[in-house]
């Protein structure tokens, strides 16, 4: 057991080490873009957990983007990439406006009911991609990109179709929902209860498929050997079209509390490029879902502290997204060149340690 | 007069597509030696941002067209060095430098947004646009039309007619087999990624030099995206891709004109690619798995995807 | 050209792939290397292709020693290999495919002079090729043809055949052996590595014989077949013990095996070990697989048909087919066991797996993951992973590549639970295993089963005969 855990801790080393490492060649393009690192940082920082308003989105992002990266880890444990994820989030948001839009969207059902359609239908584009990429032998990367614009598609259609603004269609968005049918804030803290309680229980749920089922267990072996899962008398098939379904449902979520907490109407592209964001998360995480909720964090202290640089180092609003991206990048290059294991290896050998 | 409205539409799509058919063609030379230049949007929007820069700056749309060709094969280059080299993912590797590039064209763009700036100008070629339909069509447009117009034919025939172009096509067939008969699979997939990567570059500058004067953030908004699902849909093959994207630039046109009858036909029309890319992928598998079509049929409509596409080439 | 491979060695960890190999190939023959699968013969041809690296010895060609031998070099030199999968391109034409890598297609397409090129080859070895078809209609035997074109177009003057003989169809098989023979007149030296005997009778005019890394013998040829099989398996001596717990004919148990479109019934009894043995290349290969996929495949006892979930199959390779490498062996252990349950018990399986690890003396802890194991310690693992009620084992060259220690230890468990089994198959190459283990034999030749019966009516020899094809079969 002691073995076990220094094997952990120095794995946890070497990660904390490229995650530094990815940090210090940000911020050297930081620099390069003629901003300082420091006050850059320390601006995000205080303008993102410093006040309630702030701290209160950067909950609803982190779950945004948490929700989006447990769908990629749940895909990328079957080996498959899940480029359909901001589609998903699309027609869960569309899900839960169509409940709200409904007769009982002015009712105490309608949230309730919003989670569930927005789970279904995410659910269900999730399939799609599946079953494109199962029976229709389309690649999953290109049928997610493919299905992702369908979804994007189909917004457009509603918000200047059947789902127009009463008087004049505009690609603005679809009236405002009925405000029973908005994510309540607890208290006078705008603590963003749901949310919070979305993704925790996602985290959850999840974590305990992974560690307890043998579906999680199933999950993880199609992708480790789809040959030798068959020979168990498996249909990979099956298993794969549950990753996506699973991971379709996680970020249907997503888009729920996208309308309910955030637009409270359908708008085009209502994903904001969380999906994709989510993707980065998943990689740099390293398919773990507790990393990568710390990391949605992070990034979304990026996305909220992002919008006051604007004001108070007269900074562009694209500074947290490059940020985020460049950290990915770079991170993705140190792990594949191993750099920080020889620096690790070259810091304990310069100090006498073995 | 029905010719001369024609002639003038056709003159517009031709113009108007320019950029879309070189992305599309370099994107076809990459992805046939089998490298996914997933960065496409990216790229495009960063290229697009400095060719207008510094062409403003300069005053010279060429140093302008050549610094976005630069970047957009260092771009490039980098996923190559990422997947050859390092063996990293090239769908991770580009996927968060499209993320990267655009965020940085919004940023290092601020000091260009919304300016005047110089442009491709017009060359009046004297008689031979006066040529029925092609004179106007082809001969009375600028250099970057001309140069996309060029890239197609040159495309075809260095794929299809000439020994390099047969190298390039083996290595993204099978690099195992390229790599048994001696040949440096690693130097052509750098080479030939990295010029793909260039000309995706030269994309970008005629977006903000030719077709869409100036730059403003999302300059190129989603055409990335949609010369990815072109790319595929034109079977990796230069001149059915550029047929696609002229198709596109044709449906452009006619959204514009019918803007007024159909309101919102402009947003949903930049999405008709993408269904079309997957029924076209899922033709090019269905026809491969059921021999009930004929193979000359077959290749004529669906193309061959290069069988090791986005595969990472690590020897035994 | 004259090839001589000096006191070559070759490990690959604990492995020794070559041993000390000292052969010498005299210009214009075709000469035959043979052996058991793992034998070390595609190791000391790959060596003079450039694809693998000596650890210590020489290669020389007209006795003068080459020094670092790279692919390159090896092209370079004149050495082609075909191997046993085409090395070309589906998508591109056959003419395409033969001008790619080409040294007479130096800058630009010099399409009319390669064209020639090809159409003279075509027709001296009578192929019937078809340029202007895609690599992907051809079939296996075509595709070999085309790659042989090009690699005595490009000069090749070795040829490395590395049993590429399996796609062939008889008539292509003729004509590539009538080229090959006309190309030994003009100076040029064929290996031929390959399993089939009846080839290497035919074509070769001297064999080498590999055997565990090492060489046996090199002989000129003709041969007996039975000397052959008898030196690449070892010599057999008869007097080698019979299993003790034979298992009598009762004959309660009836297998229908689809094997090359006829129908064998075999009488088979409870409890019975049956071994399945070929060269490789015969119909043994897919036996066992085609037993647990195919849904004709039946088994049948008093009751009926035997259910197929019940089956257990371990295969050859085991981390492509058998096992998943990123998982551990708790991981595995928990797969195999909670087939059909929801939740895991971790707890009750940790414990499980730790009893499974002791019992089959996996060297690895719950946490160790598939792919760190070593070859035995992947056969044991996929051994503890067969469930306690498997009524039929089937097993694929159970301790191949395995030390002795290992395949001692998994005999030992074979034979100690067949009892409790409806029956167990297991298939192999060695004749010693198969006269030391099984009850029942099935001796395959070419896609037939040219024997079956009890071993107790059937002498090593036989065996030996009827898998080399010297015997028509004698059926019971």
């Amino acid at each position: 057991m002691a073995g076990m855990n220094r094997f952990y801790s120095k794995d946890s080393l070497e990660n904390l080490m490229a995650f530094g490492l990815a940090l210090f060649c940000t911020s050297i393009l930081l620099v390069l873009l003629g901003v300082s690192p420091w006050s850059t940082f320390i601006a995000i920082l205080e303008g993102s957990v410093l006040g309630l308003d702030s701290l209160s989105r950067v909950f609803v992002i982190t779950s945004i983007m948490s929700l989006s990266a447990f769908a990629l880890i749940v895909t990328f444990s079957c080996n498959m990439w899940n480029i359909g994820v901001e589609g998903q989030m699309m027609l869960g948001a569309i899900g839960a406006v169509f409940v709200a839009r409904s007769f009982i969207g002015d009712t105490l059902l309608s949230i309730p009911f919003m989670i569930i359609a927005a789970m279904c239908f995410g659910g269900i584009f999730g399939l799609i991609c599946g079953l494109l990429k199962t029976k229709g032998s389309v690649h999953e990367i290109f049928a997610g990109l493919g299905l992702d614009f369908v979804a994007a598609g189909l917004i457009v259609y509603l918000v200047i179709g059947p789902w127009k603004k009463e008087g004049i269609a505009s690609t603005s968005g679809t009236d405002i929902i009925p405000e029973m049918s908005w994510f309540p804030h607890l208290f006078d803290f705008k603590f963003p209860i749901i949310p919070i309680l979305l993704f925790g229980s996602m985290y959850l749920i999840l974590r305990f498929i992974y560690a307890k089922t043998s579906l999680g267990l199933k999950l993880k072996s199609v992708g480790s050997n789809t040959n030798a899962f068959s020979r168990l008398g498996l249909s990979p098939d099956m298993y794969i079209l549950f990753g996506f379904l699973i991971a379709g449902a996680v970020v249907g979520l997503a888009g729920a509390i996208q309308v309910g907490s955030i637009y409270h109407k359908l708008v085009p592209y209502i994903s904001g490029g969380y999906g994709f964001l989510g993707i980065l998360i998943a990689l740099v995480s390293g398919r773990k879902l507790s990393i990568a909720i710390v990391v949605s964090a992070f990034f979304a202290c990026l996305v909220v502290g992002g919008s006051t640089l604007q004001i108070k180092l007269g900074l562009h609003a694209s500074l947290p997204g490059i940020i985020q991206a460049s950290i990915v990048l770079f991170w993705l290059m140190i792990k594949a060149s191993s750099v920080h294991i020889k620096l690790i290896n070259a810091v304990s050998k310069s100090y006498g340690h073995s | 007069m029905a010719i001369v409205e024609f002639e003038i539409i056709l003159a517009a799509i031709i113009s108007m597509s320019a950029p879309l058919v070189l992305a599309v063609v370099g994107e076809t030379i990459s992805e046939r030696v089998g490298i996914v230049n997933l960065s496409l949007e990216g790229s495009l929007l960063i290229t697009a941002m400095i060719g207008f820069a510094v062409a403003s700056i300069t005053g010279s749309v060429l140093l302008g067209f050549i610094a976005a060709a630069l970047l957009g094969g260092i771009i490039a280059l980098l996923i190559c060095f990422a997947n050859i080299t390092l063996y990293i993912n090239m769908i991770a590797v580009g996927f968060t430098l499209t993320i990267l590039l655009g965020k940085l064209s919004s940023y290092l763009g601020q000091p260009f947004v919304r300016i005047p700036g110089p442009y491709v100008p017009q060359i009046e070629v004297p008689w031979l646009k006066e040529i029925p339909i092609i004179g106007k069509a082809v001969i009375d447009q600028n250099v970057v039309v001309w140069l996309s117009i060029a890239s197609i034919i040159i495309a075809w025939w260095f794929l299809y007619k000439t020994k390099s172009g047969l190298v390039l096509n083996a290595v993204g067939e099978n690099p195992y087999s390229a790599d048994a008969r001696g040949i440096n699979v690693k130097f052509i997939k750098y080479f030939y990624g990295t010029l793909g990567g260039a000309i995706v570059g030269m994309a970008g500058a005629s977006f903000s030099l030719h077709s869409i004067y100036g730059w403003s953030n999302g300059h190129t908004l989603n055409y990335g995206w949609i010369c990815l699902a072109i790319v595929i849909f034109g079977g990796w093959n230069p001149v059915r891709g550029a047929i696609g994207a002229y198709a596109f630039g044709g449906l452009q046109i006619m959204a514009l004109k019918l803007q007024g009858v159909l309101f919102g036909l402009s947003q949903v029309l930049p999405l008709i690619p993408f269904p079309l890319m997957i029924m076209s992928l899922i033709l090019i598998q269905y026809s491969q798995d059921k021999q009930f079509i004929p193979n000359r049929v077959r290749s004529i409509l669906f193309g061959n995807q290069p069988e090791h596409l986005g595969d990472t080439f690590k020897r035994g | 050209m004259k090839i001589t491979f000096d006191s070559i060695t070759k490990r690959y960890g604990e492995l020794i792939a070559n041993d000390a190999v000292t052969v010498s190939i005299e210009s214009g023959t075709i000469h035959a290397i043979i052996g058991e699968n793992g034998a070390g013969k595609s190791t000391l041809v790959k060596m003079l292709s450039g694809q693998v690296t000596p650890d210590s010895g020489s290669i020389a060609i007209d006795d003068k020693v080459i020094k670092g031998f790279s692919t390159h070099s090896a092209i370079e030199l004149g050495i082609g290999l075909l191997g046993q999968d085409p090395m070309d391109f589906k998508n591109l034409t056959v003419m395409q495919s033969f001008t790619v890598g080409h040294r007479l297609n130096t800058s630009m397409m010099r399409n009319g002079l390669l064209r020639q090129e090809f159409e003279r080859l075509n027709s001296v070895y009578d192929f019937n090729i078809d340029p202007k078809k895609k690599i992907y209609q051809l079939s296996i035997g075509e595709r070999q043809q085309v790659e042989l074109m090009r690699l005595l177009s490009n000069g090749a003057k070795v040829i490395i055949l590395d049993e590429p003989n399996s796609g062939f169809s008889l008539e292509q098989k003729s004509k590539v052996f009538d080229a090959l023979d006309g190309l030994t007149e003009e100076g040029c030296t064929v290996i031929l590595v390959s399993h089939k005997l009846e080839d290497v009778l035919e074509y070769a005019s001297s064999v080498s014989i590999m055997r565990k890394g090492t060489l046996v013998d090199t002989l000129d040829l003709p041969q007996s077949p039975g000397h052959l099989v008898d030196l690449m398996f070892g010599g057999h001596q008869e007097e080698s013990v019979l299993q003790t717990e034979s298992v009598t004919d009762t004959q309660n148990l009836v297998a229908k095996v689809q094997q090359s479109g006829q129908t064998i019934d075999l009488n088979l009894s409870k409890g019975m070990m049956v071994g399945a043995i070929g060269l490789q290349g015969s119909g043994v290969d897919t036996f066992l697989r085609n037993m647990f996929y195919d849904k004709s495949f039946l088994l049948t006892d008093a009751e009926g048909p035997i259910d197929k979930s019940s089956f257990g199959y371990v295969p050859a390779d085991r981390l492509e087919r058998g096992l998943f490498p990123e998982l551990s062996i708790l991981d595995h252990h928990a797969l195999s066991s909670t087939l059909g349950h929801n939740v895991i018990d971790w707890t009750q399986i940790r414990s499980m797996c730790e009893d499974l690890i002791r019992e089959y003396g996996i060297i690895g802890t719950p946490e160790t993951k598939a792919h760190e194991l070593s070859g035995g310690n992947q056969q044991r693992l996929m051994l503890s992973m067969m469930r306690s009620d498997i009524n039929v084992a089937m097993l694929e060259h159970p301790t191949r590549g395995l030390d002795i220690q290992s395949a001692d230890y998994i005999w030992d468990k074979l034979l100690n639970d067949k009892l409790s089994r409806t029956v167990t198959v297991f298939s192999s190459y060695d004749v010693d295993e198969i006269w030391n283990y099984s009850d029942y034999v099935l001796c395959f030749h070419g896609e037939d089963i040219v024997a079956s019966c009890s071993i107790n009516s059937i002498s090593k020899t036989d065996i030996i005969n009827n898998i080399a094809g010297n015997v028509i079969g004698r059926d019971e």
